[in-house]
């Protein structure tokens, strides 16, 4: 039987339900010194929940388990890459999750504007998008239009970073 | 009474409130079309500038943006899955995939149509039926508001499309992250870990746009990317009998907006969903919903501008705010001396009729601004894929963060995007949590009220006709879902049903 979406999607309804069940609410969730009713307490809807979920998790695990008894052809779900497309491609969202990560480390000391005006050059690239023309434009306006419309008009305060001498003279 | 109208009209026929109105409309249309920001914040903005302004002026402008804002978030869910609002991700489920067709004038413009409708009822039940349904929402306790919220849960299994165990699934994971945040009772922490960011719990902004906007633009970095077929303006509006086709719909949207927006604390978003979902139900093309059926945008946005009228009821006619703008809004009345309830009616009935009268012109204006602003907003779609969404991205870092001028909202936004992207490669469908992710908090706090307030006896859930009359109606729902979706099995599990 093959590991289709449906089978890893269980799993994960599984996995979560027990992990939270035996670890998350015991160390996660403080209980008060004295509860009147047991659904009174802090507890008794997050085990309602996280049962929940685990129980959901098994039943379709129990579906796709019945299923493949009646059928060979598990195929209909699979997660695999469609044909064609190159393996860099399917790469290409894993490196987008870490341009989010250095983003959003990188946020609050080089400040907002020069944060994403380097990340619309690096996911504009990333993209396919060549013309600099198009890129350096985008990239530069972009930002501080947002940063300017945020801290000018909706009174928001943006962090300038690097660049906060130079964006509160505008 | 033809005394106090003329009175109410001649107050109302100044340049500064017709002027003020139609800019209100305006601003709160294009701050509900940026994702990040929200209605309650335009209004909050804008609250400020009414300070100085004629009581009817201030109040008209804040009134513009509410409305505005209501139909706006609705343009960015069908251009670029980025809701604007929360009653506007249930627009885009199907608002998106019509203008990935290459339909986006036609879900455009039957969002307005049905905005300007269920607006327009809104606010003549707004006028006609002020006491009735104000003194019927009174009587909502939280055993009531209990069973209001587990019918309302029931749309979960009109929004998980064929697979309704992950839709479950989905909708568990929503309820157990709304759990995060501080005990509402013993004021415990719960999911916390020592983090002081948690202790409010996720703010809904930064998990909207993670789940709804990030995993489309990883999801457009995962393929090769393939030319626009059509611009959004070049696609056909919707026609005369694309409205009449969808009038049932947007009637009886515009009911359920009606009898939700007068209850306090429901909002817009369940409004949404409940007509989306009846729709869905009762529609001869339940299998294209989801996929690009404009009846399906038509019931959201019918659902969504039919509390608009409704949640002033409350407000005006006993001084009680049903939700976050109406609060800000009765700040703006008693800034201005101006207390909203009963007294009002007699002593300042020549102010509320004047509001009335303005009120009735939103719908008008809404309309104008909305054709306007469908020609400008709209030509975000013509934009190259591969520009677009890193731009949707830096707008979503911006929007994040300005909700509470904290990067932690920036970080749970990615999170949750990276959530909502392995959701979307395994098939689990995203509304489903989204919409328990609104409701958790609201069901799981009735449910211990309810418990407190009968000193545990769990018979409190059945007494009166109203929790009654819910029950009925949910049992009723599960009923046919089950029906219709044996019906349509053909032998598949009870996860690829229908």
């Amino acid at each position: 039987m093959k590991l289709n979406r449906n089978i890893v999607a269980g799993l994960c309804f599984v996995g979560f339900g027990v992990l939270a069940i035996a670890v998350l609410i015991p160390y996660g969730i403080v209980q008060p010194p004295s509860v009147k009713y047991r659904a009174l307490s802090p507890s008794f809807w997050p085990y309602i929940v996280c049962s929940g979920i685990a129980v959901i998790g098994a039943l379709l695990l129990v579906y796709e388990l019945l299923a493949a008894f009646r059928t060979e052809d598990t195929t209909a779900g699979d997660a695999a890459p469609p044909a064609g497309r190159p393996a860099w491609i399917a790469g290409r969202p894993f490196i987008v999750m870490a341009l989010l990560l250095a983003i959003y480390l990188t946020l609050e000391f080089l400040g907002f504007v020069l944060t994403t005006t380097l990340g619309l050059v690096a996911l504009m690239l990333l993209a396919g998008e060549r013309r600099p023309l198009i890129v350096v434009p985008v990239a530069l306006l972009l930002p501080l239009a947002l940063h300017l419309f945020f801290v000018k008009a909706a009174q928001r305060p943006i962090p300038g970073g690097v660049l906060d001498f130079l964006l509160q003279r505008i | 009474m033809w005394e106090t109208l003329a009175a109410s009209f001649a107050m109302f026929a100044q340049v500064d409130n017709v002027l003020a109105l139609f800019v209100g409309v305006m601003i709160g249309t294009v701050i509900g079309a940026i994702p990040g920001m929200t209605t309650p914040m335009g209004v909050a903005l804008a609250l400020p500038f009414t300070f100085t302004m004629q009581p009817i002026t201030g109040i008209l402008l804040l009134l513009g943006v509410y409305k505005g804002g209501l139909y706006g978030g609705s343009i960015t869910a069908i251009l670029i899955n980025a809701p604007g609002t929360p009653a506007a991700s249930c627009t885009g489920l199907d608002g998106y995939p019509l203008a990935r067709k290459g339909e986006a004038r036609r879900a455009l413009d039957m969002a307005l149509y049905a905005s300007c409708t269920a607006d327009f009822i809104s606010n003549l039940s707004l006028i006609f039926f002020a006491g009735i349904l104000a003194s019927f929402a009174l009587s909502f306790g939280s055993p009531e508001f209990f069973t209001l919220i587990v019918f309302s849960l029931t749309i979960i299994a009109s929004v998980s499309g064929d697979d309704l165990l992950k839709g479950l699934g989905a909708a568990g994971l929503g309820l157990a992250l709304a759990i995060v945040g501080l005990d509402a009772i013993f004021g415990t922490p719960r999911f916390n870990f020592g983090n002081f960011d948690l202790m409010g719990g996720l703010n809904f902004i930064p998990v909207l746009i993670g789940l709804f906007a990030i995993p489309e633009v990883l999801n457009f970095y995962s393929k090769t990317e393939t030319a626009q077929k059509l611009s959004a303006l070049a696609g056909k509006g919707a026609s005369l009998l694309d409205y009449r086709r969808a009038l049932k719909s947007i009637l009886r949207g515009s009911a359920i907006g009606v009898i939700l927006g007068v209850i306090p604390g429901i909002g817009g978003a369940p409004a949404a969903f409940l007509s989306y979902s009846e729709a869905r139900r009762t529609s001869k093309n339940q299998g294209n919903f989801g996929k690009g059926e404009l009846e399906g945008v038509a019931a959201a946005e019918a659902g969504n501008n039919g509390v608009a009228g409704a949640t002033l009821i409350p407000l005006l006619a006993l001084g009680v705010p049903g939700d976050i703008i109406t609060a800000i809004i009765l700040g703006a009345f008693m800034i201005h001396d101006l207390r909203p309830g009963p007294l009002m009616f007699q002593q300042n009935i020549t102010l509320i009729y004047a509001l009335f009268i303005g009120i009735m012109l939103s719908s008008a204006y809404l309309f104008i601004v909305g054709k306007l602003s469908i020609r400008s907003i709209a030509r975000i779609a013509d934009i190259p894929q591969r520009i677009l969404f890193p731009v949707v991205l830096v707008l979503c870092v911006f929007g994040a963060y300005a909700i509470n001028n904290t990067i932690f909202d920036v970080l749970v936004m990615f999170v949750m995007g990276i959530v909502g992207f392995g959701m979307l490669r395994l098939g689990i469908p995203a509304a489903p949590f989204l919409i328990a992710f609104i409701l958790g908090p609201l069901l799981e706090d009735n449910f211990r009220r309810s418990l407190r307030l009968g000193d545990g006896d769990w018979t409190i859930f059945f007494q009166g006709w109203i929790t009654w009359f819910f029950w009925g109606l949910t049992v009723l729902t599960l009923v046919l879902i089950v029906w219709q979706r044996t019906k349509g099995r053909n032998g598949l599990p009870l996860g690829e049903g229908s």
